[in-house]
């Protein structure tokens, strides 16, 4: 963890993190953090066990002593728990007798940027949250430091595109480029680079010829189920982790004004089941990509009680259906860990199916060209 | 406990006018869809009121629908059909009833379902989900989906967003005006609203009916009594039934008949109505000497965040009037807004304890329950519990855990009680 800056602790999923980078603050994004929440975990006094890992795992890590020298913490409309989390962080600070940090907030238009009152209401939005940030750090906006900042961040997508794609070329594996994403979230986006650099100079042949598949769901698996994957001999081809690829793969022209930058970031945004003004696009553009892989194995990493993957789930495998590609669902919780051995044998059987019809394609092919 | 009230076995009048009132709104809705009129479906929260200023435009609510249906028992039997297509079991169970009965023709419906829709109207501050539910049909059917986008309330609604709300209402009523052709007049609005802000009146006389000891009326009855301001609001038959309904509730009172006259815990409901228990639990409860005679899920009708009064204000602009109503309902609200009207409503109503209705089906009412719940206790000094419940999905509750629960509060209670008299 990076302690020379002032950390300010972001709810997921796609928080506007240059413009906190601009005002000198490290932001990081609390996701896939369970290794640094404390036991008893705080979040089983405030949350019911029906409540997701995302949330519980960051109200653990919040309610960690490290972390409750913020003095602030950011959340926009991302879903129905995210938006309700913040008063029960303070709540969970008052009750611990420490001094509740400040709520930023944003929303973001839930039907898209259309439309000029979306747009009026968004601009108005940035504005409030810049003026806030301005008091709460004392200093003003300079758009110099936001456009550096803009420019970092476009660094840091860059890096993790350049990974990924070495992901989907066979040329690193999934679980080292996995394990560096969520380093990552919580270091500085100049440290994130020089993390990135490091692991693409260890880029080798190691998957070539795995079957190439898609992966999508809100978090990673677990570490040993990557392994499952990857020793069944699959390539991860087209990422589609809210964590990972779409966080990772909008890029926004480089702008120094912020209501700007964001209304186009968030307008083209990599789609994803919680931006609702993406929803439509979302399966066309996992076909195109698919396609373009030749995949025709598609993993669902469910994180057990995230409605907006399960309510868009079942449009996905019949459209993907429709299109040849198999679909396989996983779900997880974060009391499963330990548990995972049991999914081997599924991700074995997904991936003999898939083998079998990429040698059937071949046979068929070869047999036509006779 | 020595009383001369009698206790209210039968169905009363008001109950037999609601059954007769719902089958002739949803007789009303098929009708007028069957004779070309413009069907839209709605979320709850979207103002009803807007669509009277079009002939032929009807509204159909889904999520009423859902809660009829688990109201009358059907609620496993469609759960299992949308189940069966692959919606997750962890999904709301409206939305699950809701999927499973329109995917199934229709079937098994207590309402013969509803007509199919032209055009679907969603909102985001009661529920986002709701977005998501209505995308399947949006999907399966090529119908157009609006999204009605408003704040989540961490404070009481501010001018900005105020703006933005009626921006989206004009965007509703020029998109039915593009996809109908007819002409809108906002007088039938103005007038619509008239009906809507009377009806709340009568209602809130209604639930005021509790604050008599022993109450007047159970929230068993607050909950099936509310179904016509989802399906009818802007109606004039509104105003009429909730006239009668307070008529008859105070003359019942005045006759000394009480739901639960040996009444000697008083307590509050916070989440949706468990409508497969309705009978059951009050039932058994008052057997306990006990009452819900409040919730959270009813004193927030015709009202604004973190309030249980009526909502008075915006008298002249219509649009503006709708735009305030968006957070009329408990979920849009932050914790400290719902505290501060269940604060109220503890107060108002004498309320003994507060039974938290953890629901994983809303995750939405339910997540921040356990904070409301200690904070709420620490505040007014009342017992507080919680059981599972989920409101539509009989599978997912049981009874007797809930009952050992509620049993246990009626014992706290019980010895608050003695300490004070003591």
């Amino acid at each position: 963890m990076h302690s020379q800056y002032d950390i300010l602790p972001c709810f997921p999923l796609y928080p506007p993190l240059e413009i906190f980078y601009a005002f000198g603050y490290c932001p990081i994004v609390v996701w896939n953090v369970r290794e640094y929440s404390n036991s008893p975990h705080a979040s089983a006094t405030h949350l019911q066990n029906f409540v997701c890992s995302v949330a519980r795992d960051l109200l653990d890590m919040l309610c960690n002593p490290q972390f409750t020298t913020c003095t602030a913490f950011f959340a926009y409309n991302a879903c129905d728990t995210l938006r309700n989390l913040p008063e029960i962080v303070q709540s969970a600070f008052e009750k611990r007798a420490k001094p509740a940090p400040r709520f930023l907030h944003l929303h973001i238009p839930a039907s898209g940027f259309r439309f000029e009152h979306q747009r009026e209401y968004f601009a108005l939005q940035m504005q409030a949250l810049i003026k806030n940030l301005e008091s709460l750090k004392e200093m003003q906006f300079s758009r110099e430091e936001f456009s550096k900042s803009v420019r970092i961040y476009q660094k840091v997508r860059e890096s993790y595109q350049k990974a990924q794609a070495a992901v989907a070329d066979g040329l690193l594996s999934y679980r080292e480029f996995s394990e560096t994403v969520a380093r990552c979230s919580l270091v500085s986006p100049n440290k994130q680079c020089e993390i990135f650099e490091t692991l693409l100079q260890r880029r080798n042949i190691t998957q070539k010829d795995g079957i190439p598949i898609v992966i999508s769901g809100i978090l990673p698996p677990p570490r040993e189920v990557i392994e499952y994957i990857e020793d069944a001999g699959l390539r991860i081809c087209v990422n589609d982790i809210a964590s990972e690829g779409r966080s990772f793969d909008t890029f926004t022209p480089l702008s120094d004004d912020p209501i700007e930058y964001y209304m186009k970031f968030y307008e083209n945004h990599h789609p994803c089941s919680t931006l609702h003004y993406t929803a439509d696009r979302r399966i066309d553009e996992l076909l195109k990509k698919a396609q373009y892989f030749n995949a025709h194995g598609f993993i669902f990493i469910g994180t057990k009680f995230c409605e907006y993957e399960y309510f868009e789930i079942v449009y996905m495998e019949e459209q993907l259906a429709r299109h040849g590609i198999h679909m396989l669902k996983l779900e997880f919780s974060p009391d499963d860990a330990g548990n995972y051995a049991q999914l081997k044998t599924r991700i074995d059987a997904f991936a003999e199916l898939l083998k079998e019809q990429r040698f059937g394609n071949e046979r068929k092919s070869s047999s036509q060209k006779n | 406990m020595e009383t001369k009230e009698k206790v209210r076995h039968r169905k009363t009048e008001s109950g037999r006018r609601l059954t007769e009132f719902m089958a002739q709104s949803y007789l009303r809705l098929h009708e007028r869809a069957a004779a070309g009129d413009f069907v839209v479906w709605i979320a709850i929260i979207v103002p009803a009121e807007i669509f009277a200023g079009f002939d032929g435009v009807v509204f159909a609510v889904p999520e009423s629908h859902a809660a009829m249906s688990a109201a009358k028992g059907v609620g496993p039997l469609q759960c299992e059909k949308a189940e069966k297509l692959g919606y997750s079991m962890d999904l709301c169970s409206y939305a699950r009833i809701d999927i499973g009965t329109h995917f199934d023709g229709e079937k098994d419906s207590p309402t013969f379902g509803l007509p199919k829709p032209h055009l679907l109207i969603s909102n985001n501050n009661n529920c986002s989900l709701l977005v998501k539910w209505f995308d399947v049909f949006h999907r399966a059917w090529n119908v157009p989906h609006l999204v009605l986008d408003v704040p989540f309330a961490y404070h009481p609604q501010t001018e900005n967003e105020v703006g933005y709300i009626v921006a989206q209402f004009q965007k509703i009523i020029s998109t039915i005006k593009e996809m109908t052709g007819k002409r809108f007049d906002i007088e039938k609005v103005r007038e619509a609203i008239s009906y809507s802000r009377e009806a709340y009146r009568w209602w809130k006389d209604f639930l005021l009916c509790a604050t008599n000891r022993p109450s007047g009326i159970t929230a068993f009855d607050s909950f099936v009594q509310m179904a016509p301001i989802l399906t009818d609001r802007g109606r004039k038959q509104l105003v009429e039934h909730y006239r009668l309904l307070v008529e008859e509730t105070k003359a019942m009172m005045q006759r000394g008949e009480f739901p639960v006259p040996s009444e000697r815990y008083r307590l509050l409901w916070d989440n949706i109505a468990p409508w497969h228990q309705l009978k059951n639990m009050s039932a058994r409860l008052a057997a306990l000497h006990a009452n819900i005679i409040a919730a959270s899920y009813t004193y927030c009708i015709g009202t604004v965040e973190g309030e249980i009064d009526l909502f008075d204000g915006e008298t002249e602009d219509p649009l503006r009037y709708l735009a305030r109503m968006q957070n009329f309902s408990v979920c849009p609200m932050g914790k400290e807004l719902r505290k501060r009207a269940m604060s109220k409503a503890v107060e108002t109503f004498g309320i003994d304890g507060v039974i938290f209705a953890s629901n994983r089906s809303c995750k939405v009412y339910s997540v921040m329950q356990m904070d409301l719940m200690s904070e709420i206790s620490a505040m007014h000094g009342i017992p507080c519990t919680m059981i599972d419940v989920d409101h539509a999905d009989i599978r997912k509750y049981s009874e007797e855990h809930a009952f050992l629960r509620i049993e246990a509060l009626l014992e706290q209670i019980e010895r608050v009680k003695r300490g004070k008299s003591a």
